[in-house]
């Protein structure tokens, strides 16, 4: 376990610096949201009725931003692509940091399994990774509580943190996948962070379809709509296949990671 | 004829840390200057102040009676540099390199660059990163000669070479030494400084503490002597040796003079193992550190 | 200029993906969307009659710009924005930590060229990239406008539309160099380069959401408004600057310590 404690101690830097980053845009969006509100109480029931593409140009896809929630489901919208970066980041950093620093010969020689030794890399990336969406939770709670709304919000924020948490999942298991395949991990590296930004355009083109189909199930940035979280839970179906893609991807990421030669980058 | 390099009073300090106080060199033209002490002792901060890497705090550096600081790039043009680890571009081959290297020179390397690499079997067309740390180090050696530099400036640069490359290494060292090169030869092993060089400094926790030709430090040299003998010997005594270490049949200490008197003396003595060779540096260095304090 | 050769030859391959990309994006967008974008104007002014004539009145006053090529390309620049800093901040961080990276300072720094030439040749090498990227990019622009927009056509204000990518690139190609020579170490540079592009997206994003002027110093997407270049043939002044001192200011920061720092050995 000490190299478990030792991954958490490298990885509470940054982990604070992304922290900084969510804190700011939560307790900002949120804080600020009522004079949004007021503005957007007329243009919602105006935008409701506007062909999509003008909405989309607008940036209010699938929202109903006269409502707190309509207004806090935007704001996730936002916070995913930051939990999705980060994730991404988590995910490539856990297995190529070693090669990176060229400290793989110190570590690899030690009488452990890679398999060991990425698994508690791993574990301990998901340990921030859960972390930040447990911290999405609190400061949701605590930046609206300073709003004094009449109705209680927690279910809705719980929802949205565990979708992004699903969502974060796939996008860092897909990094480790890329970085575990590719002996410059630099390249790793970057399919990762181009997979993120990938997605994140075809979530875009998937706003702009009356009835975008099939696109969905490529961008997990879609799997979790804010019209369905709004409305009701998240959808087990998708919560699923985030599960799933994580667990293949990770899967692919442990046996290329045993299999491959390290070497310094 | 001006020196190559002199320092007088030169001084680093990397915040409050010291790196080098008040060096004093002066290297003249055409000789092949050792700089030995332990790690950590400055030779790298020396050198690398004289490269204009970093910025000295005090005192003044000059190559060839030019600035080290001001005339920095005309400087650089007459010095070949070996760094003692060597890092490259990735996704090149050793050719590109040398070639992207003497692009920066206003002459033509592209003879050098084969010759050196022939003399040291180095194979151009691999990439770098797929090489051995021999062979990373072979390129350096080229990049650091291939534009026939005035003074040549080396970092500890033998560690990855075979002895045989070492050989080689040396031979091409002195075969730019006669064609006109002075040489600056950092390194912690006294044995390969003794080899080539004219003279010596010796530097320690940041300070030379002495400067001798090598002629000189022979006739100092310690050898560190240690036997075995078939039964303990009662108090070894011999003219000449220090520190003097016994313990049941072994026996060692160092010794400095004839090695006439030392080999007589141990021909007398029911030898079963017998061991003579050159002194750890610490050990020569201890005796630096003894003459140092005795004289201040 | 064999520093600027090198650079260039390891780097335009890269830009020039980049590249393809938003050019493709830009026209898949305008060639996609556009005539129905502008068809949706009917209804929506149809829809607009049963609200209060005031309100009508107001909101009508922007149909022209908002139900124009320019206001479906203004919307598409927020997405182009973050694909172009991405790349204008990758790049600076590249470049300009390449020798931190790959352990050569040493080799580098011991060639008879002042660091200020390296750097100079570095700079010059990443600003060749992105004004040749965006002049395809502000061409295609300009094609696609005479193209799709009705008369009369105002080119000098869709010119100004169009290099106000360039110009938000620069700022991060500065962004970019400056963290690359200040920070110890460079990990990833795709990993940083994605963290700066898509928190000036998120920036931005903010900054529409609330409406908050303040917010908008410290929003680089917004300082050269790609709308108000279309519109009012002029970025506002206050923000343009603010833009353009922090680029310069960035890049001499950069180039201050990149001149004077001292090379630790290694």
């Amino acid at each position: 376990m000490n190299l478990f404690r030792k991954e958490l101690k490298s990885g509470l830097k940054p982990f604070l610096f992304w922290t900084l980053g969510l804190f700011v845009f939560i307790i900002a969006g949120i804080l600020k949201s009522s004079a949004a509100m007021a503005d957007g109480q007329f243009m919602t029931e105006l935008i409701n009725k506007f062909p999509r593409i003008v909405v989309v140009a607008m940036g209010m896809a699938n929202i109903d931003i006269s409502q707190f929630a309509g207004f806090y489901a935007v704001l996730m919208q936002y916070v995913f692509v930051l939990a999705a970066v980060y994730a991404a980041y988590l995910g490539s950093n856990a297995v190529s940091r070693e090669s990176v620093d060229k400290t793989y010969e110190f570590l690899f020689t030690k009488p452990r399994s890679r398999s060991y030794i990425l698994a508690r890399k791993l574990l301990a990336a998901l340990v921030y990774f859960t972390l930040y969406a447990c911290l999405n939770l609190l400061f949701s709670v605590l930046a609206v509580r300073q709003l004094a709304l009449d109705v209680d919000y927690l279910w809705l924020y719980l929802r949205f943190s565990v979708a992004m948490w699903a969502v974060g999942l796939v996008f860092f298991s897909i990094a480790a996948m890329f970085a575990a395949s590719m002996r410059v991990s630099e390249r790793g590296a970057r399919a990762g962070n181009l997979t993120v930004l990938a997605t994140y355009a075809l979530a875009v083109v998937y706003d702009l379809f009356e009835k975008p189909g099939a696109i969905r199930l490529l961008t997990p940035f879609r799997y979790f709509l804010n019209t369905e979280v709004l409305d009701s839970v998240v959808q087990p179906l998708y919560l699923v296949l985030c599960v799933a893609l994580a667990i293949a991807f990770l899967l692919i990421a442990f046996i290329r990671f045993e299999k491959r030669d390290l070497g310094a980058v | 004829m001006g020196y190559a390099i002199e320092t007088k009073k030169l001084t680093k300090y990397y915040g409050k840390a010291r790196g080098i106080v008040d060096v004093d060199l002066a290297v003249e033209e055409g000789e092949i200057f050792g700089f030995i002490g332990p790690n950590g002792a400055g030779k790298s901060t020396t050198i690398r102040t004289l490269l204009g890497l970093i910025k000295k705090s005090g005192g003044f550096a000059t190559i060839f009676g030019m600035d080290c600081e001001k005339d920095k790039v005309k400087i650089l043009s007459e010095v070949g540099y070996l760094p003692g680890e060597v890092f490259y571009y990735d996704n090149m081959r050793a050719i590109d390199l040398l070639r992207y290297s003497a692009s920066f020179y206003k002459k033509d390397c592209a003879k050098r660059i084969v010759e050196l690499a022939d003399a040291l079997s180095l194979d151009l067309n691999k990439k770098i990163e797929d090489m051995s740390l021999g062979n990373k180090k072979k390129v350096g050696i080229v990049q650091g000669l291939l534009h026939s530099p005035r003074l040549i400036i080396l970092d500890e640069p033998t560690s990855g070479l075979d002895p045989l490359m070492q050989r080689t290494f040396f031979e091409l060292i002195q075969r730019e030494n006669e064609r006109g090169a002075t040489v600056l030869f950092s390194s912690h092993i006294l044995g390969e400084v003794q080899r080539i060089c004219n003279r010596v400094a010796i530097i320690k926790e940041g300070r030379i503490v002495d400067l001798r030709s090598i002629g000189d430090l022979r006739k100092n040299s310690y050898k560190k002597v240690s036997f075995t003998s078939a039964s303990p010997i009662e108090s070894f005594s011999l003219a000449g040796a220090a520190q003097v270490a016994q313990d049941g049949v072994q026996t060692s200490f160092l010794y400095s003079g004839e090695i006439n008197a030392l080999l007589q003396a141990l021909a007398g003595m029911p030898l079963v193992n017998a061991d003579i060779s050159e002194p750890e540096l610490e050990e020569i260095f201890l005796h630096y550190y003894e003459d140092g304090e005795t004289e201040q | 200029m064999n520093v600027f050769r090198f650079e260039l030859r390891r780097t335009w391959v890269g830009v020039a993906v980049w590249t393809l990309v938003m050019t493709g994006l830009l026209a898949g967008l305008i060639t996609g969307a556009l005539p129905a974008f502008l068809e949706s104007r009917a209804g929506v002014e149809s829809m607009l009659a049963n609200f209060p004539p005031a309100f009508a009145a107001a909101f009508g006053m922007q149909m022209d710009n908002l139900f124009s090529f320019g206001g479906l390309y203004s919307f598409g620049f927020l997405y182009f924005s973050i694909f172009g800093t991405i790349m204008a901040s990758g790049l600076g961080l590249n470049l300009f930590s390449r020798e931190k990276r790959e352990k050569c300072m040493d080799f580098l720094l011991t060639k008879p060229r002042a660091r200020g030439r390296l750097f100079s040749e570095k700079l010059l090498a990443a600003l060749t990239l992105l004004v040749v990227s965006n002049a395809l990019f502000i061409i295609e622009s300009l094609a696609l406008y005479r193209a799709y927009a009705p008369a009369p056509l105002l080119i000098g204000h869709a010119l100004l539309a169009a290099s106000s990518l360039l110009l938000t690139e620069l700022l991060f190609l500065s962004i970019g160099a400056v963290i690359a020579v200040l920070a110890r170490k460079i990990r990833s540079v795709s990993g940083l380069a994605t963290a700066i592009g898509f928190a000036g997206f998120l920036l931005s994003a903010l900054h529409s959401l609330l409406e908050e002027e303040s917010l908008r110093y410290i929003t680089p997407f917004q300082y050269y408004d790609t709308a108000k270049a279309f519109f009012n043939g002029a970025f506002e002044a206050k923000y343009a600057l603010i833009g353009v001192a922090l680029t310069l200011g960035l890049m001499a920061a950069a180039y201050a310590r990149y001149t004077r720092v001292d090379i630790p050995a290694l």
